[in-house]
């Protein structure tokens, strides 16, 4: 016997109650106010596409969308093979896996504004942990352009690793141990890289096929992040 | 945050701003998609089964959800917390924008300690006292931590 009964849809009520009046609307003023010249919020000039217009039209609109995008990608491309590694790593450290899942996360709860503080002390050429060191390796942050983006995508990276190895711990602990051993008998190893594609691509895809929809979380931190940081 | 504006210009006419449940409403915003993405993925690991079976033993809608559903999703509830506590402690530009000097959350209370004499050694304790409610969070959830947040049938 089959119950069908739809009053379920009544529970997102109470999200979209609350969504509506701090999501919705304030995003449709957005939109609206882009139609318009304002000077003060009392008497808006309509002014059709002429912000959008400009804005598309503009190098430096495009360039630093180009950054933004650059800075995500490379983000990603550093976060999620580093935090699936250290997931790994975990995985195979048995119970103990907790303290380093703990040690982890312990970035995470750094207020935003304290890490960019924490981070120059730390490379203060004359005070810093690291920074005297760096320094004579001629690393300067101010004045070359690559060694801000290391440095910007290194504190970005320590911040949001954090999250990617609990995701990842979690789909990949997810994957019953039966799974793995049978992969370790048909002769894989554990590393997708340096062993037959065979283990890394099916445990990619189980694990993977679990847990897009967090990384769709994941891709939002990552951007909401880049943006305070820039 | 592009939706700052617009919010800051709906709160100041319900006297929301620089209040805390101001706050708490606009971090709703992006906490309530979290958790919803958090939560759904566990309430698909429930099978079907385990309602209709629920519904032939004479459960209705609610007592089902309550004493059902709820405890089999616990895990997925802690986790969800855990991460709308830490997303919503560590947030930075609602905070700054909604709050003048009563309604402060922690980050914007460090923030205001740089001053024209700014005592670095005492914004460092402040920080690491800003991390204890974090670091004490995440001792909470350990435990899912370790078995990786998931349901086992």
């Amino acid at each position: 016997m089959r119950i069908h009964d739809n009053r379920a849809w009544f529970l997102i009520a109470p999200a979209l109650l609350l969504l509506g009046p701090v999501g919705a609307l304030p995003l449709l003023a957005v939109i609206n106010y882009g139609f318009h010249d304002i000077f003060t919020l009392a008497r808006p000039h309509w002014v059709e596409v002429r912000w959008f217009t400009e804005i598309l039209g503009s190098d430096r609109f495009l360039a630093s969308l180009g950054r933004s995008l650059m800075f995500s990608t490379l983000a990603l491309a550093i976060q999620l093979p580093l935090g699936i590694g250290v997931a790994l790593l975990l995985l195979g450290t048995g119970k103990r896996a907790v303290w380093g899942l703990m040690l982890v996360a312990l970035p995470l709860v750094v207020p935003w504004n304290m890490i960019p503080m924490l981070w120059l002390g730390v490379i203060d050429t004359q005070t810093g942990l690291l920074g005297p060191g760096l320094a004579a390796l001629g690393f300067d942050w101010k004045f070359t352009g690559w060694h801000t983006w290391a440095l910007i995508l290194a504190v970005d990276s320590w911040h949001w690793l954090g999250l990617v190895v609990v995701l990842a711990y979690a789909g990949l602990s997810a994957i019953p141990p039966a799974y793995r051993q049978a992969a370790a008998i048909d002769g894989a190893s554990r590393w997708p890289a340096s062993a037959s594609p065979g283990t890394g691509i099916s445990c990619w895809r189980s694990w993977s096929s679990g847990s897009r929809r967090r990384w769709c979380c994941r891709c939002r931190s990552s951007s909401s992040s880049a943006s305070s940081d820039w | 945050m592009v939706l700052s504006l617009p919010i800051f210009i709906l709160f100041s006419q319900f006297g929301l701003v620089n209040s805390p449940v101001g706050i708490a409403l606009v971090h709703c915003l992006f906490n309530l998609p979290v958790a919803i993405w958090i939560l759904e993925s566990f309430i698909r690991a429930v099978p079907r089964e385990f309602g209709e079976t629920a519904f032939l033993d004479g459960h209705s809608g609610p007592s089902f959800f309550f004493r059902h559903l709820i405890p089999a999703i616990a895990p997925g509830i802690g986790v969800a917390a855990f991460f709308c506590f830490i997303f919503s402690w560590v947030e930075v530009v609602f905070a700054r924008i909604l709050t003048v000097t009563g309604g402060k959350p922690i980050t914007m209370a460090i923030q205001a300690m740089f001053t024209f004499r700014t005592d670095i050694g005492m914004v460092m304790a402040m920080t690491c006292l800003s991390l204890l409610p974090g670091v004490a969070m995440i001792w909470f959830v350990r435990g899912h931590l370790a078995q990786g947040f998931t349901l086992r049938a």
